[in-house]
């Protein structure tokens, strides 16, 4: 049994978490499962997120349930802005963890559908992009392999010195 | 890798080997640690919007640079969505102004609307003294070559034009192509010019300094019209005072017309410069809408005094100077209220949305209210005192039409917000939802001049009032139509 206004959640690997059923509706995905099921002592089986992760993102929600952040007013949409440099102090901490978990916190918000959340790994993601200064540091910080044919390769070259040359 | 660079005769073998053989020493400041775990391409696992969301966040730079690094990433990063924000919001800097120009003429409506003229942008496909960024030397050589052929007879000249006009034409042809097709692979080759990578930031710095400098320029324009039109005001009453001592008595339309001329000169003028600085108007557009809403209340004023002063004339004795006094304040006390009220928030930075539009206009029609309930005061006091020959049915009936178009507006105001949500959840700025407002306006108090017009007046009042319809409607046209441009 769980307490009154909790849920049960189930990880892909059996781990089980018990959420408060507010915290639990800021994903849109779980959302929508509590309002089709009746009985409220189904455990929500969480198929595509492991228990690791899926007590990362019950922490970020339980946070942010407590701690709303003010929306932007200053937002002005028509400026050419990709800010990526406004991530609060707590999601920056958040975030900073090893790249395999920062991805699959993307997956898990991705499937839990929490925008905020995929927001802030996006950014975070943006900005260990930004941090390189060539293809091949991204290449090597993402251990991207390189699939272009050679003759691409030539192309993009000739093409892109700019690019590819910082100095 | 690369098995025949003699191919390329500028060739630049170093580049080339630095390119595959990276300085290894330039990763040693970027933190390892979070990468020593990494097996796989973690991106793989990505579905396609996830890695569009992160690549939003990226600069042009930046995702040119993505662009390189594998083939998944390439096709991403030349998803048009990313470039659109860039190539849309950069019309003003001017060294993409080429490239941005196409993209303006993309979004523009081709028919020409009458009231909204064309803007004549310098477009290098249009524009046949276009030099593309980097190309001045070859330019100057052509120069050259045209200097040297000017001793060739005429025939040569005219088949030698007609072929570079053909040839530009071609070049027109590919260019607008590649724009359409590979909007990155031409910003690629713009930024390419630039030459190296430090030029670019320093340039792009220099080219967000200039916008907000023609930014600033665009704020101060406004002002110092608002600051002459204060002072032809200012001027135009003391003209009118000094003509109403003179002439009253025996013109009493001259200064009314002057007056009304100068008012609607203004006015027009605010409201063509509105629609012809459109980029201003939708960026800062309540300025728009409140200069709208005003340029509908004069005409609703105005209109309303000559209906009066027709009607009055044919069944009671009250003087034009009353008359006139009874407009011509009210009408004044709005206009220097407004002005200043503009002033200072402008000042202020406060005015940039609709709501606080919406807020000046209610206040600027409260006041309009209040002067009309203080001339009726001033009517019954008169009534009272010197016994003039006043019925109260007309005393009442002139108030009531001096402050229903107000009324009615505020009214509309009322119903505003509604239509300023919708706007919002069109998520297109809030252009049209001043535009509605003012529209909205419109339309019932055409309705009701309708009614009026028939309740009070002769041939003349009917045809004033055809007249203002057509007006309305016109007006009403127009602004769906800037409507409609703008949502496209």
């Amino acid at each position: 049994m769980t307490e009154l206004g909790k849920i049960k959640l189930v990880s892909s690997d059996s781990q089980e978490f018990e959420v408060d059923r507010e915290v639990a509706a800021m994903s849109q995905t779980i959302k929508n499962l509590l309002e089709a099921i009746e009985d409220e002592n189904t455990a929500i089986p969480i198929e595509n997120v492991k228990g690791e992760i899926l007590e990362r993102v019950i922490h970020y929600c339980e946070h942010h349930y407590n701690h709303p952040s003010p929306k932007n007013l200053t937002e002005n949409e028509n400026e050419y802005e990709r800010r990526t440099d406004d991530i609060e102090p707590w999601d920056q901490t958040f975030c900073n963890v090893e790249q395999p978990i920062l991805f699959e916190l993307i997956l898990a918000a991705n499937y839990l559908d929490i925008k905020p959340l995929l927001d802030v790994c996006c950014k975070t993601v943006a900005n260990l992009i930004k941090e390189c200064r060539s293809p091949e540091e991204i290449r090597k910080r993402f251990k991207i392999k390189n699939d272009f044919t050679k003759e691409e390769e030539e192309e993009i070259r000739k093409e892109n010195a700019w690019c590819l040359d910082e100095k | 890798m690369l098995k025949n660079p003699q191919l390329h005769a500028d060739f630049d073998h170093q580049k080339f080997e630095k390119f595959l053989n990276p300085d290894k020493t330039r990763y040693n400041n970027l933190d390892l640690s979070r990468e020593t775990k990494v097996e796989k391409d973690p991106f793989q696992d990505l579905p396609d919007e996830i890695l569009l969301n992160i690549f939003s966040h990226l600069s042009p730079y930046h995702l040119a640079m993505c662009s390189f690094v594998n083939l998944q990433f390439n096709d991403i990063s030349q998803d048009w969505l990313l470039w659109k924000d860039f190539f849309e919001s950069n019309l003003n800097l001017l060294d993409f102004e080429d490239l941005a120009s196409h993209y303006q003429n993309k979004y523009k409506i081709t028919k020409p609307l009458g009231f909204f003229p064309e803007k004549e942008t310098q477009n290098h496909l249009t524009n046949p003294n276009y030099i593309p960024i980097g190309n001045n030397n070859n330019t100057n050589t052509n120069n050259n070559n045209n200097a040297n052929n000017n001793n060739n007879n005429i025939n040569n000249k005219i088949s030698q034009v007609s072929k570079e006009k053909e040839k530009e034409k071609e070049k027109e042809k590919q260019l607008k192509k590649r724009l359409t097709e590979e909007p990155l692979k031409f910003f690629i080759e713009q930024v390419h010019k630039y030459q190296n990578v430090k030029l670019i930031h320093e340039r792009s710095d220099a080219l967000i300094k200039r916008r907000t400098k023609i930014n600033n320029f665009s704020r101060k324009v406004p002002n110092i019209l608002k600051e002459t039109t204060l002072i032809i005001s200012l001027i135009t009453s003391l003209i009118y005072i000094w003509l109403k001592l003179q002439w009253f008595n025996s013109s009493p339309w001259f200064p009314f017309l002057l007056f009304t001329i100068v008012f609607s000169v203004y006015f027009f003028i605010m409201i063509s410069y509105e629609i012809l600085t459109y980029n201003r108007l939708s960026r800062n557009n309540s300025e728009g809408s409140i200069k709208i809403l005003l340029f509908i209340l004069s005409i609703i004023l105005l209109t309303n005094f000559t209906l009066l002063t027709l009607r009055l004339d044919e069944h009671i004795q009250i003087s034009y100077l009353t008359i006139l006094r009874m407009f011509f304040i009210p009408i004044c006390f709005m206009y220097f209220y407004i002005l200043s009220i503009y002033y200072l928030d402008n000042i202020q930075h406060n005015i940039n949305r609709n709501p606080d539009s919406a807020v000046v206009a209610i206040q600027t029609l409260v006041f309009v209210y209040l002067c009309s309930f203080y001339l009726f005061l001033h009517f019954v006091i008169k009534k009272a005192h010197f016994d003039m020959d006043i019925s109260w049915v007309r005393v009442f009936s002139i108030l009531w039409l001096t402050n229903l178009s107000p009324f009615i507006i505020i009214i509309a105001l009322t119903i505003a917000p509604f239509f300023t949500n919708l706007a919002e959840q069109l998520r297109a700025g809030q252009t049209e939802a001043s535009i509605k407002l003012s529209a909205g306006v419109i339309i019932p108090l055409s309705i009701l001049e309708l009614y009026f017009m028939f309740l009070f007046s002769g041939m003349i009042g009917i045809t004033i009032f055809v007249l203002l319809v057509i007006g309305t409607a016109v007006i009403f046209v127009l602004l769906f139509l800037l409507y409609v441009k703008i949502m496209r």
